[in-house]
């Protein structure tokens, strides 16, 4: 049987916020009530498409739908996380549910928002390995494996931008502060035993904003959809910074 | 036009860390702020045996009191605050469960150090 019984049903408050760059209007919340299946829990990215059915001007970003690609990252109900991933059972208080685009970044329309800064951070502390021994590109570089247990928790970033734009450093200097993200990359290659380029990383890292704005207050360890630790791996380029300087 | 950002801190969620990390920099600007007028007070307390019982007439007066309950109270989570950055600069307490419980404890003590200031001053 396809239909589902009026009782198996309950209906969520949505709200959502819509900003329309062609529209001279300020960003405003739009509401609607969405019919939800009582026996699934659904995810958040669901319950968007649900709304997009009503209202096909909704804009948002999704892909994989799985929390891989890090497309659809969301404000939900105050906290950032992977609209794909974030069951409703977790996001939804008082069968409310308010989704909004990722804080701090300048919003395109609605949801998407326009992730250059982000980006622009994560490139600065050059992501990829520098090696300034000759590598044959057609074999491994061999790591043993203590070597290689040390890049766990900071590979398998997926960069949806869910700590950056979590963290109030971020906001204030989004030009100047590298942001959770970016550190944790910049950490996952010093910390990598092929990359011989240390030195280089470590000094671009030391003034007093790109690393020393973190003031470990966790907003990004407690949102990060992969349950990765930036506050951890910044720390330990702290350690560094300090230990290079005395 | 220029786009918008959305950041209403109102409606945007933060961890125990998040909220003791931002009670750390009001009780600094609270220090920061009184730490003058009661330097000036203690050194006008201090100068006379006359000026030491003006003091004590200003310190009886209520709105006083809770200036220097404030001032005291921020001077200790601001320490105890500053004592948890430590430990984490060292490299420990740096989970989300290490940094929630390490929050709620500075939030605890000093909602303890007030208490026992208020039994003893009023």
């Amino acid at each position: 049987m396809n239909s589902i019984a009026a009782n198996e049903i309950k209906t969520l408050k949505l709200s959502i916020y819509r900003y329309d760059p062609l529209k001279k209007e300020k960003p405003y919340m739009q509401d609607f009530d969405i019919d939800i299946p009582l026996e699934k829990d659904l995810m958040v990215l669901d319950v968007l498409m649900l709304a997009k059915e009503k209202d096909p001007s909704i804009s948002f970003r999704r892909s994989c739908r799985e929390g891989v690609c890090g497309s659809d990252g969301l404000n939900i109900n105050g906290k950032n996380g992977l609209g794909c991933i974030t069951p409703l059972s977790d996001a939804v208080r008082s069968n409310k549910l308010s989704i909004r685009p990722l804080p701090g970044l300048p919003v395109i329309k609605d949801l998407i928002v326009d992730m250059k800064q982000f980006v622009d951070q994560y490139k600065k502390v050059k992501p990829y390995l520098i090696t300034d021994k000759k590598v044959d590109t057609r074999e491994a570089i061999p790591q043993t494996v203590q070597e290689r247990e040390k890049l766990d928790g900071l590979y398998e970033c997926i960069m949806c931008g869910c700590c950056s734009t979590a963290c109030p450093s971020f906001w204030w200097n989004p030009d100047k502060f590298l942001g959770p993200a970016a550190l944790l990359q910049a950490y996952r290659f010093i910390a990598d035993s092929r990359d011989t380029a240390t030195e280089e990383r470590l000094e671009q890292l030391e003034d007093a904003f790109s690393v020393f704005r973190c003031h470990g207050i966790m907003n990004c360890v407690s949102v990060c959809p992969k349950g990765l630790n930036p506050t951890k791996a910044i720390g330990e380029i702290k350690k560094m910074l300090v230990k290079r300087a005395l | 036009m220029n786009s918008p950002r959305y950041l209403n801190l109102f409606k945007i969620a933060l961890p125990a860390a998040g909220v003791s990390s931002i009670l750390h920099r009001l009780s600094a600007v609270a220090i920061f702020v009184l730490s003058l007028p009661m330097m000036a007070l203690l050194v006008f307390a201090l100068s006379s045996k006359n000026n030491y019982s003006l003091f004590l007439i200003i310190y009886e007066n209520p709105f006083f009191k809770i200036i220097f309950t404030i001032f005291i109270t921020a001077i200790f989570y601001h320490f105890v605050s500053g004592l948890r950055h430590l430990v984490m600069d060292f490299g420990y307490w740096e989970t989300l469960r290490a940094g929630r419980l390490s929050a709620i404890s500075t939030f605890f003590a000093t909602a303890f150090f007030l208490i026992i200031f208020l039994m003893l001053t009023w």
